[in-house]
């Protein structure tokens, strides 16, 4: 298998190269087609990777050198351990239900090649990402998501709205991508060494726990963490990425790329590991962001944007569960809530599709007449998502992080804020499903979605209630397959002691059902015309985009008018101005003197001179033999003379 | 026994004659007899400097002088008639065809 590695990013590289530069060749029905079978490769290549042992033995392929500096190699290499192959099995496999998805939902759309192209190009990027074996594969893998990201935000780039929301997504990241490339370049500088593993030795052996070093490169890479996956402070460009078609939004933004964050994290955890005190920031962070994205979320009247605002939310779940150091819980709930949110998003879109492309949830539940399998697997995946105790993944993946979170420094407040994290998450999602689902509109309907919708959400649905199966609860009998198959490479989280742990765990039980009464409660308010205190501020995301509207935009937009009234008009057009004049004035000269004096005299006198030397030769060209006789006669007579005196 | 200084003298003189008729006339047919009349000039010459080295390199090179002639005056002969038939010619006057013509400009 590991000779045929780079077909997993590479079938979706060669579908969007197909798709772009013989996409003339191809009718139009035929670019979801392609874009399908490569997805469909790039999986079915992954669940060979599984099925010849994988799983047990990571598998190394060098394609070719890349960069050759002096003695200094850097390969395209692909690595596949167990970290990676969890990914990479996310990605391909939740990427092929939504490109399914996409050829029934997208399939009006006209645009289809551009699209389907950077599908393609986004899911060989991630894949591109997971797998690459040194960082700067990785960050080539890095900026394509976000270019697709970028483009595929913005794929309504006629209308103002979307392509606003693809360049703010672009610029935000972008702060997160430059704070990871400097964090490279410091790696490279102290080590000259790229590869991920080697770096990874050098450090742990070279650095003490908590050097300056060791902590700042880790700061970093968090904020180049951070960006990607939308954690405070940089999560304002996610809601607005709702703009996007919505498969998109469960691809990318829910699935996927979002979590790229979650995953470097977990790829260069010794490196946190030396940096105790980053370490707990990216816990704190994750705290501060369960509560904020959760708060924000139940405020919000567009559907999707509760959506977007529950992935910040859960991603600090997983933050949460990397700043304790239980990297394998937060893959695990990495995994739970791609299956979970990109169910949310794909039969969100499907309502939103029926429904005329209405986005708002009160004017949806007036609507009514939703397809009812839309209804059914949204219900398994907000259950799902709220963490309903027993027969959801959600419970299984998020409880686990919660008891874990006890036992970080200031656990008790770290727990305490992913609890009511937790008690708002059912809130929100409950208040959603309640607002559109059992609004005022007529609740039975008859539309079908068609098989390639209804497909992807039926199995999606079928995952996020039983994925969570694979590892139980801490002091549970019952298997723990997915912690103890990592253990190798993330480790084993720590946990309290089991009487905490129970108490914690029925607390955990207890916090959905509550969240479940809260939102009735809070439905039955908003129908009575009251609503949330300090709903606006909720509904604007703390107001951050204000803030930074306040804070960056509108200072930079003055600096530029300043340096547009300063320097560009006074110093650049003013020295332009002079420098103008001056040229205007030596061009001038040089026209007079030298063109005029003495190019065009020189040029006349010797066309003149030429003129009249060859009227006198031409004399001698006569035509008259016998003067032709009398000069070579006279020729040689000289030449004679010459010669003989 | 002629003294080389004589023989040197007419040939000489042969070969100015030739050349004046050359230079002179302005028939073609004459022009083509005076060239006829230097080549004896400077056949006289090989002969002479033959005889007065004692070697016969001078009788050689007349008689191959000979054949040359004969051959250049077939090709002369034959231009002349050409140039009869083509232009009516006879004199060098009517045959300038090679003149450049100044007042057309520079070519």
């Amino acid at each position: 298998m590991s000779q045929w590695l780079w077909l997993i990013p590479g079938a979706p590289l060669l579908g969007a190269l197909v798709i772009a530069l013989l996409g003339g060749l191809l009718r139009r029905e035929y670019f979801a087609m392609a874009a399908n079978c490569a997805a469909a490769a790039a999986f079915a290549a992954v669940l060979l990777a599984w099925f010849t042992g994988a799983a047990s033995q990571p598998l190394q392929q060098t394609l070719y050198t890349w960069i050759a500096v002096g003695d200094w190699r850097l390969a395209i290499g692909f690595t596949l351990d167990r970290l990676a192959l969890v990914m990479v099995s996310i990605v391909s496999g939740v990427g092929l239900l939504i490109h399914l998805y996409s050829a029934a939902s997208m399939a009006e759309e006209t645009d289809q090649r551009r699209y389907y192209f950077f599908l393609n190009l986004f899911l060989a990027g991630m894949l591109i990402l997971v797998l690459a074996d040194n960082l700067l594969l990785l960050y080539l893998g890095w900026e394509l998501v976000g270019l697709c990201s970028y483009a595929l935000i913005g794929f309504w780039y006629r209308e103002p709205l979307p392509s606003n929301a693809g360049r703010k997504a672009f610029i935000v990241t972008r702060v997160g991508d430059t704070a990871l490339a400097l964090g490279i370049f410091l790696l490279f500088s102290q080590f000259h060494e790229l590869s991920l593993s080697a770096l990874l030795t050098h450090a742990t052996t070279q650095w003490e726990p908590g050097s300056q070093l060791a902590t700042l490169v880790a700061m970093l890479i968090l904020g180049g963490a951070v960006g990607k996956s939308a954690q405070l402070p940089l999560q304002v460009w996610l809601p607005d990425a709702m703009a996007g078609p919505s498969p998109v939004s469960a691809l990318i933004h829910a699935a996927t790329m979002v979590t790229a964050g979650v995953y470097l994290i977990a790829r260069t955890h010794p490196l946190f590991e030396l940096a105790p005190s980053v370490q707990w920031l990216v816990a704190a962070i994750g705290a501060l962001t369960i509560v904020y994205g959760a708060s924000s979320a139940l405020a919000q009247t567009d559907f999707k944007r509760v959506l977007a605002y529950s992935t910040i939310s859960q991603i600090g779940y997983m933050f949460l569960a990397l700043g304790c150091g239980a990297y394998a819980l937060a893959l695990f709930h990495l995994t739970t809530h791609a299956f979970f949110k990109a169910l949310l998003f794909l039969s969100a879109g499907a309502v939103i599709r029926t429904g005329g492309d209405e986005h708002d949830m009160h004017n949806l539940g007036r609507l009514g007449n939703h397809p009812p399998l839309a209804r059914w697997t949204f219900l398994a995946g907000a259950a799902s998502l709220a963490g309903l105790p027993f027969v959801t993944a959600g419970f299984y993946s998020k409880d686990a992080i919660l008891a874990t979170a006890w036992t970080a420094p200031a656990g008790p407040l770290l727990w305490m804020f992913a609890a009511v994290g937790a008690l708002l998450t059912a809130v929100y999602i409950f208040r959603a499903y309640l607002l559109v689902f059992h609004g005022p509109g007529p609740r039975t309907s008859t539309i079908s979605l068609p098989p390639l919708m209804a497909w992807p959400l039926l199995i999606l649905a079928l995952l996020s209630l039983v994925s969570g199966f694979v590892e139980l609860p801490e002091g549970w009998p019952g298997p723990h397959l997915w912690s103890t198959w990592l253990e190798d490479e993330l480790g084993l989280a720590a946990f309290p002691s089991l009487t905490i742990t129970y108490t914690l765990q029925a607390i955990a039980v207890l916090l959905p059902l509550a969240g479940i009464g809260l939102a009735m409660l809070l439905i039955h308010r908003e129908q009575t015309g009251q609503s949330l205190p300090a709903a606006d501020f909720l509904r604007t995301g703390w107001g951050f985009d204000a803030f930074y509207h306040a804070a960056l935009v509108r200072p930079y937009h003055a600096l530029a008018r300043g340096l547009w009234r300063t320097v560009d008009t006074l110093v650049i057009e003013g020295a332009l101005t002079r420098i103008t004049t001056g040229f205007l004035a030596f061009a001038a000269f040089c026209r007079k003197s030298v063109e005029h004096r003495v190019l065009e005299v020189g040029i006349a006198s010797l066309v003149m001179a030429l003129q009249i030397g060859y009227s006198r030769l031409s004399a001698t060209q006569n035509g008259f033999l016998s003067r032709y006789a009398l000069m070579i006669s006279a020729g040689a007579t000289f030449l004679l003379g010459y010669w003989l005196w | 026994m002629i003294p080389l200084n004589h023989s040197l003298a007419i040939a000489a003189l042969l070969f100015v004659l030739g050349l004046a008729v050359v230079l002179l006339r302005r028939e073609l047919l004459f022009i083509l007899m005076g060239l006829e009349v230097m080549f004896n000039g400077v056949a006289l010459t090989a002969i002479a400097a033959g005889q007065h080295w004692g070697n016969a390199d001078g009788q050689v090179l007349t008689i191959m002088l000979m054949a040359v002639t004969a051959a250049e005056i077939v090709v002369a002969l034959i231009l002349i008639w050409l140039a009869f038939d083509r232009y009516k010619a006879v004199r060098v006057e009517a045959l300038t065809r090679l003149r450049d013509d100044n007042k057309e400009g520079v070519p």
